[in-house]
């Protein structure tokens, strides 16, 4: 934890970086997050839907991104403004998840831009669309999705 | 009513499926049934016990992604069906 804070610091010493070495949960998530904006870099379901809790209850923008092997998925929640993460995912594959490396990468890159583009206030950001990238075969395409009138989270 | 159906990579490779299929079908859950049928593998990751469509694999129609609702909706010719695998790793 210390070491990947030192490296931010090291690839920016300008910005700063408060590790805090806990596991997100469902008690602990509202006092985590305070009222910062929240970039969903997790690894599953459970802990993603209670971040997407506090985002709801503090109507803090959640920025999203998930990744399977060569696949990843980014997309911007804002409460009130866009369905929610639960709306879009109930289920997700069992199972170890694999990894390439460059995969988060570009998926995180993806974020990095839609939270500047929120703080700037310029561009569109990705509101009631996915963006799907598959590296396997170079390709980005875009789903759009809406609420869930199921959904327990957002209704 | 004549619709295409694409899979993500995922369930290309799964099915050995790569191109896009022409198949004649009412409705999104009527495509499902079809799909199985000419790819048993997917059973598994499109029903549940009881039948009913997970929410794993997504189904978009036209690029948009339905939800439970609109599993019976009418489709129309010419319509593209995608099957998206819902995926969280980080």
């Amino acid at each position: 934890m210390e070491s990947a804070a030192q490296t931010l610091k090291n690839l920016n010493p300008d910005i700063d970086v408060e590790p805090i070495a806990e596991s997100i949960n469902k008690q602990n998530v509202s006092q985590l997050v305070e009222d910062y904006l929240i970039v969903d870099a997790l690894d599953n379901l459970e802990t993603r839907l209670a971040l997407n809790k506090a985002s709801l209850e503090k109507g803090t923008p959640l920025f999203h991104g998930a990744i399977y092997g060569f696949e990843g998925r980014a997309t911007t929640f804002i409460p009130g403004e866009t369905p929610c993460l639960q709306c879009l995912y109930q289920d997700s594959l069992p199972g170890d998840v694999p990894v390439f490396g460059a995969t988060p990468g570009v998926i995180g890159c993806i974020q990095a831009v839609e939270v500047i583009k929120y703080v700037l206030g310029i561009g569109d950001l990705l509101l009631g669309r996915l963006l799907v990238y598959d590296g396997r075969n170079m390709k980005f395409t875009e789903v759009k999705f809406s609420k869930s009138i199921h959904c327990e989270a957002c209704r | 009513m004549t619709i295409t159906v694409t899979m993500s990579d995922l369930l290309k490779r799964l099915t050995g499926q790569s191109e896009p299929i022409t198949m004649n079908a009412n409705t999104p859950l009527e495509c499902a049934e079809l799909l199985v049928a000419q790819f048993p593998v997917l059973e598994k990751w499109l029903f549940n016990e009881n039948r009913k469509l997970k929410s794993l694999v997504w189904l978009l129609v036209n690029d948009e992604r339905i939800n439970e609702d609109d599993f019976i909706m009418a489709l129309n010719d010419g319509d593209r069906l995608h099957l998206l695998v819902a995926v969280l790793g980080g």
